[in-house]
C-alpha cells in the first residue's frame, strides 16, 4: 500500500511538473464548465418536463369551501395577476398522498398545497413546505386568532397560511326536538342522551344521531371533541398518549353505549362527513355533529328536506365538566392552510397566490366558511351574509386540536382501527384504547 | 504536489538537472499508466455506487411498491367481487380464502423488508402487521356475510366490509407512500450521480487525451533536445580540450611566475611581521604613557572640583558675614540716632539745671527774708514776753503767747536755715549734674564722631564684600570650567588609551596573522610547485580528451 502511495505521489509530482499550474488551472476550469453544463442540461431536461408555465394547486372536495367557490377565487387571481393556475381538486383521502409524492420528487408536482393542521408537524419536520416569513406572521398575528395560527406552528415557525377555519358544530333538527317536547338543543352530553332517548322512544326518529364514525380520520375528529367534552385530551404535552385513561375511556364508552342502544345510526360506523350530511338533510336524524360546510347545505332547498327546520348549535359538554370548569362546549378544529412546497420552482408566484386567496377581501366575499380574520367576524357584511356567525364564533372559543405529532398518520390509523373495533363491539373500550395507546407509543 | 523536502526530492533534483532519456521516457509512460489507473478507480467507484443505488431501487423500492400496489389491487378486487356477488344474489365462494393471495403478497413483502432491517423499514413492517391483522378482520366480516339472510344486516356488513377494505387499501397506499418517500430522494441522488458520472467520464477522457498528448510531445521534444545537447556538448568538449591544452601551457608559465612572486611576498611578509612586532611594542608603551596622563588628568579634575567647592563655600560664608555686617550697621545707625536724642535730652537737662540754680538763688533770697522776719518776730516776742512779765498775772497768758510766737519765730528761722542749707546742697548737686551732663555730652559727641567713622568703615567693608563676592563667582566659574575641561581631557585620554590598547592588540594580532600568512605563503609556494606538475599532466589529459571528443563528434554525425 505504501509503495502504491509512493508511486502515486511520484506520478502526481511528475504530472504537476509536466503540465504546470496554468495548464492545470485551465483543465480544472474546463472540467467545472463541463460538469456545470452537464448538470444544467440534466436539470433543464427534468424541468422541461415538469416546469409548466402555470401554478399547480391541489385542493380537496369535501369540507370547507366548495370547489366552485375555490375555482371562482382562483379565476379572480388569474384576472388580477395574469398567472394561470391549474386546480387539482381531489378527495381529502388522496390529498396527503399526492402532497407527499410531490414533495419527494425532484421537482414539485404542486406549487401550492392545502395543508390539514394534522400534517403540519410532519411536513415541517421533513421540510416538505416552506415556512411563512417571520415579518409576515407578525403582521397577520394582529388579525388572526392565536388558536388558528397555533394549529400550523411547529418548531417556532408557521408553516401554512390559515385558510379554512373549519370547526365542528352540532346540527340539529328543531322540528324533531320540538315534537319531542324540547325547546332547544342540549347543553350537556347527559341532556343530549336524554333527548335522543326521548326522540327514539317517541318514534320521531329511529336513530336520533348520525355521525362520521367510519374507520377514517373523521372518527378521530369525533373522538377528540367527545374526549374534550369529558374534560380530556388525547396526548399530554410531552406527546405521550393519555386517551386510554379517564375522559378518553368515558368518551368511548358513551359512544359505544349510544351505538348499542340504537341512539346512533349503525350507518355511522361506515359513514364519512358527506354521508352524515346526506342522512341529516334527508330528515333521518335529529343530531349530526359535522363541519361548517353543512350549515349552508342544510338550508339549500334544492338538496335539503330540512331547510328551515335545521339549526346550528354548540356541541355539548359533560355536566360534570360544565359545572366544574364552566366550559360551555367542546369542539374539534379542522383548520386548513395553504402552503408553498419547498421544491416548487415558482415560489414567488405561489406566495402571491396564497396572499391573494387568503386575504380578508377575498374571504369577506365568500362567507360560507368562518373567516380566519377577526376584523371580518364583527363586520356588518358578515352578519348580514351569515346570520349564524355568532354561534360559529362562540364555538371557536371551545376548541380542541388533534395532536401535533410528526408520526400522526400512523398513530391516527392505529387509533382509528381500535376505536372502531370498540364501536363494532369486538373489543371493550378500555381494552381497545390500551392496545391503541401501547402501539401509538411504539410508533412515537 | 510533493514538497521539496519529500523523500524523492533528490530524484527530482537529478531529473531537473537533466536525467537520462530512458528514465524520462519511462516516467512519461508510467504517468500515463497511473493516470489511467486513477481514472479507472474513480470511474469504477462511481459506477459501482450508481449500480448499487439502482440495484437497491430496483430490488427493494420498486418491488416493495409493486407488492403494496398488488395488495391494494387485490383488496379492491375482492370487495368489488363481493359487491357484485351480493348484487347478483349469489353467495360468496369460500370467503375465508378470498384474501389468500393478499396473504401471500404480504408474506413476500415481509420477506423483502426483512432483508433491509433499518430504521426506515421498521415503520413499514409495523404497518404490514396492521394490514395482516385487518385482513383477518376483513375475512371475518366476509365469513359473517356468508350466512346472513337479513338484507339490512347484510347491507351493514357490506358497508363494514367496504370500510375495512378502504382502511386496508389506505394502509397499503400509506406503505407505498413511505417506500416512495425513501425512493424519491434516492432516485434524485442517483440521477445526480449519473449526471456527474457522465460529466466525469467526459472530463476524464478529455484529461487523458490532453495528458497523453502532452506526455508524448514532452518525450519527443526531450529526445530531440537531448540529441542536440549531446552534439553540442561533444563539439564544446573538443573546443574546450584544445583551449585547455593552451591554457595548461600558459598556466605552467604562470605557475612558475607565481612561485617566484610568492617567494617575494613571503619575504615581504616576514619584514612586515617584524615591523608589526615593533609597532605593537611602541603601541603598548604609548598606552602606558597615556594611562599615566589619564590618571593625572583625573587628579587635576578632582582638585579643580575641590577648588570650585571651596570657592562656593567661601562665597556663602562671605555672603553670610556681609549680611551680619549689614545688620550691625543698621544697629549702629540706630544707636547713633538714640545717642543723638540722649544728647538733646542731656542738653535740655543741663538747661533746666541752670534754671534750677537761678530759682534756688531766688528761693535763698526769700528764705533770707523769712529769716529776717523770724528774727524780728522773735524780738517782738521777747518784747511781748517782757511786757507780759511786766504785766504780771494779767500778762501771763500774753507772755505765754509771746513765748510761743517767739518759739515759732525761732522755729521758722531754724527751718529757713535748714531750707537754705538744703537749697545750697541742691544747688551744689544741680551744678554737679550740669557739669556731669556737659561732660557726658562732650563724650557722647566724641562717641558719635567715632560712630560715624565706624559707619564709614562699614560702608567700605560692604563695598569690599561685594567685590569679593564677584571675585568668588569668577573663581567658581573658572573652577567649574576647569573641571569640565579636566573631564574632557580625562575622557579624551581614556579614549586615546582605549584606542592605543586596541592598536596594540591589533598590532599583536596582525603580527600573528602575518606570521600565519607567511606560513600560508610558504605552503602556497610548496603547493604551486605541486600545481605546476599537475598542470603538466592535465595538459596531457586534455590532449587525450580532445582526441576522444573529435571521435564522439564523428560518431554522432554518423548517427544523425
Amino acid at each position: 500500500m505504501k509503495l502504491v502511495l509512493y508511486r502515486f505521489l511520484l506520478w502526481a509530482d511528475y504530472t504537476f511538473s509536466l503540465i504546470k499550474a496554468p495548464v492545470i488551472t485551465f483543465a480544472v476550469v474546463v472540467a467545472v464548465a463541463f460538469i456545470h453544463v452537464f448538470s444544467l442540461s440534466a436539470n433543464t431536461c427534468l424541468a422541461a418536463e415538469v416546469n409548466l408555465p402555470h401554478l399547480n394547486v391541489i385542493y380537496m372536495a369535501q369540507a370547507g369551501y366548495q370547489p366552485e367557490h375555490f375555482r371562482e377565487m382562483t379565476r379572480e387571481f388569474t384576472r388580477r395577476y395574469g398567472i394561470e393556475v391549474v386546480l387539482n381538486i381531489v378527495r381529502y383521502d388522496e390529498e396527503y398522498m399526492k402532497i407527499v409524492t410531490s414533495a419527494t420528487s425532484p421537482v414539485a408536482t404542486y406549487d401550492v398545497v392545502l395543508v390539514d393542521l394534522i400534517w403540519a408537524a410532519e411536513f415541517a419536520k421533513k421540510k416538505y413546505v416552506s415556512p411563512l416569513d417571520r415579518g409576515f406572521v407578525e403582521k397577520i398575528r394582529q388579525d388572526i386568532p392565536e388558536i388558528i395560527l397555533d394549529a400550523f406552528e411547529y418548531d417556532g415557525r408557521i408553516w401554512a397560511m390559515p385558510f379554512l377555519a373549519n370547526i365542528h358544530f352540532l346540527f340539529y333538527n328543531d322540528d324533531m326536538l320540538n315534537g319531542a317536547g324540547f325547546s332547544g338543543p342540549p347543553e350537556t352530553i347527559e341532556e343530549m342522551e336524554a333527548q335522543m332517548r326521548a326522540l327514539k322512544k317517541s318514534g320521531i326518529v329511529k336513530y336520533p344521531m348520525i355521525a362520521s364514525w367510519n374507520q377514517k380520520e373523521g372518527l378521530i375528529c369525533e373522538y377528540v371533541w367527545m374526549v374534550g367534552a369529558y374534560g380530556g385530551e388525547l396526548f399530554d404535552s410531552a406527546g405521550e398518549p393519555v386517551f386510554h385513561r379517564g375522559p378518553g375511556v368515558t368518551a368511548l364508552e358513551t359512544m359505544v353505549r349510544w351505538v348499542q342502544d340504537g341512539l346512533v345510526n349503525p350507518l355511522s360506523l361506515t359513514a364519512d362527513e358527506l354521508l352524515v350530511k346526506d342522512v341529516f338533510i334527508s330528515g333521518k336524524a335529529a343530531f349530526a355533529p359535522n363541519w361548517t360546510f353543512l350549515n349552508a347545505l342544510m338550508n339549500d332547498l334544492t338538496v335539503s328536506q330540512v331547510a328551515g327546520k335545521a339549526r346550528i348549535g354548540l356541541l355539548p359538554v359533560a355536566d360534570s365538566v360544565r359545572s366544574a370548569t364552566g366550559r360551555l362546549s367542546s369542539s374539534v378544529s379542522g383548520f386548513q392552510g395553504l402552503a408553498v412546497m419547498s421544491n416548487s420552482s415558482r415560489k414567488q408566484e405561489a406566495w402571491q397566490y396564497i396572499e391573494f386567496i387568503t386575504s380578508p377581501d377575498m374571504q369577506g366575499r365568500f362567507l360560507q366558511e368562518v373567516p380566519v380574520w377577526v376584523s371580518l367576524h364583527a363586520s356588518p357584511e358578515a352578519k348580514e351574509k351569515d346570520p349564524d356567525i355568532d354561534v360559529k364564533l362562540k364555538q371557536l372559543e371551545w376548541l380542541h386540536h388533534r395532536p401535533k405529532l410528526v408520526r400522526y398518520q400512523e398513530i391516527s390509523a392505529i387509533m382509528q382501527k381500535f376505536i372502531h373495533a370498540a364501536l363494532e363491539g369486538t373489543m371493550s373500550p378500555q381494552e381497545a384504547l390500551d392496545i391503541a395507546a401501547d402501539r401509538a407509543r411504539r410508533v412515537h | 504536489m510533493l514538497k521539496r523536502k519529500s523523500p524523492n526530492s533528490e530524484d527530482m533534483q537529478v531529473r531537473n538537472a537533466g536525467s537520462p532519456v530512458t528514465r524520462q521516457v519511462r516516467q512519461g509512460f508510467r504517468a500515463i499508466v497511473w493516470s489511467t489507473f486513477v481514472l479507472s478507480i474513480i470511474t469504477f467507484y462511481a459506477i459501482s455506487n450508481l449500480t448499487s443505488a439502482l440495484h437497491q431501487i430496483n430490488t427493494f423500492d420498486i418491488s416493495a411498491i409493486q407488492l403494496s400496489g398488488e395488495i391494494s389491487k387485490k383488496i379492491y378486487q375482492t370487495t368489488s367481487n363481493v359487491y357484485l356477488a351480493i348484487a347478483g344474489g349469489s353467495k360468496i365462494d369460500r370467503p375465508q380464502d378470498q384474501l389468500n393471495e393478499v396473504k401471500m403478497l404480504l408474506a413476500s413483502l415481509y420477506q423483502l423488508l426483512m432483508g433491509h432491517p433499518d430504521e426506515r423499514v421498521r415503520e413499514i413492517l409495523l404497518t404490514l402487521d396492521y394490514i395482516e391483522e385487518a385482513s383477518v378482520e376483513y375475512t371475518d366480516v366476509l365469513v359473517g356475510m356468508q350466512d346472513e339472510e337479513d338484507p339490512e344486516r347484510l347491507y351493514f356488513l357490506l358497508r363494514a366490509l367496504s370500510g375495512k377494505g378502504e382502511w386496508l387499501i389506505s394502509r397499503s397506499e400509506h406503505m407505498q407512500l413511505r417506500i416512495w418517500e425513501q425512493m424519491g430522494p434516492r432516485l434524485a441522488n442517483t440521477e445526480r450521480l449519473a449526471a456527474l458520472l457522465k460529466a466525469g467520464v467526459a472530463v476524464a477522457f478529455a484529461f487523458a487525451f490532453v495528458f497523453g498528448l502532452l506526455v508524448s510531445r514532452r518525450i519527443a521534444s526531450t529526445l530531440i533536445e537531448v540529441s542536440g545537447r549531446i552534439r553540442e556538448a561533444a563539439a564544446a568538449t573538443h573546443r574546450e580540450s584544445e583551449r585547455s591544452v593552451a591554457i595548461s601551457d600558459e598556466m605552467q608559465t604562470s605557475s612558475r611566475r607565481t612561485q617566484a612572486a610568492l617567494q617575494a611576498v613571503l619575504k615581504a611578509f616576514h619584514g612586515l611581521v617584524e615591523t608589526s612586532g615593533v609597532s605593537s611594542e611602541a603601541s603598548q608603551r604609548i598606552a602606558a604613557r597615556m594611562e599615566t596622563g589619564a590618571d593625572a588628568a583625573d587628579m587635576l579634575a578632582d582638585r579643580t572640583r575641590v577648588t570650585a567647592d571651596a570657592s562656593d563655600k567661601t562665597r556663602s560664608t562671605i555672603s553670610s558675614l556681609g549680611a551680619k555686617l549689614t545688620l550691625a550697621n543698621l544697629v549702629l545707625r540706630e544707636t547713633i540716632s538714640l545717642v543723638h536724642s540722649s544728647v538733646n535730652v542731656a542738653t535740655e537737662a543741663r538747661g533746666h539745671g541752670d534754671e534750677l540754680g537761678e530759682q534756688m538763688d531766688r528761693v535763698n533770697l526769700v528764705l533770707q527774708s523769712i529769716t529776717n522776719i523770724a528774727d524780728q518776730t522773735e524780738l517782738i516776742a521777747l518784747d511781748a514776753r517782757i511786757t507780759a512779765a511786766r504785766s504780771g498775772e494779767a500778762g501771763k497768758d500774753f507772755g505765754r503767747v509771746a513765748q510761743q510766737v517767739g518759739d515759732l519765730a525761732q522755729m521758722s528761722s531754724t527751718a529757713a536755715d535748714e531750707v537754705k542749707e538744703l537749697i545750697s546742697e541742691i544747688k551744689a548737686s544741680t551744678l554737679g549734674v550740669a557739669r556731669s551732663l556737659g561732660l557726658s555730652i562732650e563724650r557722647i559727641q566724641s562717641l558719635l564722631y567715632q560712630a560715624r567713622l565706624v559707619d564709614e568703615v562699614f560702608g567700605e567693608i560692604k563695598g569690599s564684600f561685594d567685590e569679593i563676592l564677584c571675585l568668588m563667582d569668577e573663581v567658581k566659574n573658572a573652577a567649574n570650567k576647569g573641571a569640565a575641561e579636566a573631564e574632557l581631557v580625562q575622557t579624551s585620554m581614556a579614549e586615546i588609551l582605549e584606542s592605543a590598547r586596541q592598536v596594540a592588540e591589533q598590532a599583536g594580532e596582525l603580527a600573528e596573522e602575518m606570521f600565519e600568512v607567511a606560513n600560508g605563503a610558504q605552503a602556497a609556494v610548496e603547493a604551486s610547485e605541486t600545481v605546476a606538475s599537475g598542470i603538466v599532466s592535465q595538459a596531457e589529459l586534455a590532449k587525450e580528451q580532445s582526441r576522444l571528443a573529435q571521435q564522439v563528434t564523428e560518431e554522432i554525425a554518423k548517427l544523425a
